[in-house]
């Protein structure tokens, strides 16, 4: 059946639309994905959240705190808790760096239920978020190690392979876990018979679950990385 | 198949998006940052210090006062042995104040006593002298109606005092 699926032209054409989307030219000759607005949104949206926040809820942080101020303390804990646990002393910039990896993570995913692509279904988006954890292991790594350290690691080729492979597994799973939920969500939608009541199943399994677990492996991954980078071994 | 490809490299990896969606999430990192990551924990930290703070000035407080009920315990057993040492010494100059009262007393009930005896005696030397004196008028009386004449108190003296001398020297 799913071999029947795939043979159809007009599958064919809405799949390779959703793995490859028309680029959109802006200024000029520069294009970029449609993913790349979904970003753009996702993060004005985040940003837009955290204003109103700072000028309601933080501004009237309380000894007792309420229902909204739980939730926030909550969430901010389990962030600098994680990157405490990681780092030890860098959680101050592992913690908003691994709480902005994973709200945008789990924020522009979650747009898809919206009808909107998701902003991961770009390898772009996906590799700026693996390389800037590359960034930030090497920064931290040598800022506490010492680049002496740093480079003298470099001596054996497989510590070349594996932080080479960090961006790169970070990005390509992100990747095609994200993809591969948009392209069974197409696929679903490309038949009318599936398209009852399956889609409710199926968009909470490949959209809320993957946003979730996603935005969780993408922050423990990224400090686990970074801690393993700073630690210094006796 | 797929196409996995529409600008020549694999994907569509465009090296000027990922740089826009590396800036787009440092945007979105340094405004989380200060926004509400910082702002939270300053406020969390403040708290957990005004907890610790409160936690530590309870115990000190708990310990003081835990010093100042033994130093209170300590007060009341000193007073205690002190209301017992009054009680005692209370006791035993009672007994030396009633022993005293009582010494005073039994001496002024002698000197009552001697004073008393000395007034019996006076008293009885007086009622005998009187009695003699009765007694020797009387005889006087008698005397004189036996002889018929008067007998003077001389001469009722000089008889009696005879007859006393004639008892004294029967006896």
């Amino acid at each position: 059946m799913i071999q029947a699926m795939l043979s159809s032209s007009s599958v064919k054409e809405r799949l390779s639309e959703a793995l490859m989307p028309e680029k959109v030219r802006i200024f000029g000759n520069f294009e970029v994905g449609p993913s790349m607005f979904t970003a753009l949104a996702v993060t004005a949206f985040l940003l837009a959240i955290c204003v109103v926040l700072r000028l309601t809820v933080i501004r009237k942080l309380r000894n007792v705190p309420k229902k909204p101020q739980i939730l926030i303390e909550m969430i901010v804990k389990a962030f600098d808790k994680l990157a405490k646990d990681a780092t030890h002393d860098l959680e101050n910039f592992v913690g908003p760096y691994v709480m902005a990896a994973a709200s945008f993570i789990c924020v522009s995913t979650l747009v898809e239920l919206l009808g909107v692509r998701p902003a991961l279904a770009d390898i772009n988006t996906c590799f700026a978020l693996g390389f800037s954890t590359f960034v930030v292991i090497h920064f931290f790594g040598v800022k506490k190690r010492g680049l002496g350290i740093r480079l003298k690691r470099m001596l054996n080729p497989i510590n070349i392979i594996t932080d080479i492979a960090v961006p790169v597994s970070l990005s390509f799973r992100l990747f095609g876990s994200i993809v591969s939920g948009l392209l069974i969500m197409e696929l679903i939608y490309s038949y009318i018979a599936l398209s009852f009541v399956l889609p409710v199943l199926v968009s909470v399994i490949t959209t809320l679950f993957h946003a979730l677990i996603q935005a969780y492996i993408f922050s423990t991954l990224s400090s686990l990385f970074i801690g393993e980078a700073v630690e210094i071994i006796e | 198949m797929f196409t996995l490809s529409n600008q020549g490299l694999p994907l569509g990896f465009n090296i000027f998006e990922v740089l826009i969606h590396i800036f787009n999430f440092l945007l979105l990192m340094v405004g989380l940052r200060f926004l509400l990551y910082k702002p939270v924990k300053k406020f969390m930290a403040k708290r957990e210090a005004e907890y610790k703070t409160a936690e530590e000035e309870g115990k000190a407080a708990a310990a003081e006062a835990e010093a100042k009920k033994a130093e209170a315990g300590k007060v009341i057993a000193e007073a205690r042995q002190q209301a017992v040492q009054m009680s005692e010494d209370a006791a035993a100059a009672a007994v030396v104040q009633t022993r005293e009262i009582m010494a005073t007393a039994r001496e002024q009930a002698k000197d009552m006593l001697e004073k008393a005896k000395l007034d019996i005696k006076h008293e009885q030397s007086k009622a005998k002298e009187e009695l003699l004196f009765s007694v020797s008028e009387l005889a006087v009386d008698i005397a004189s109606r036996i002889l018929e004449r008067e007998v003077k108190l001389e001469d009722n003296d000089t008889i009696i005092n005879t007859l006393i001398e004639e008892w004294k020297e029967d006896a």
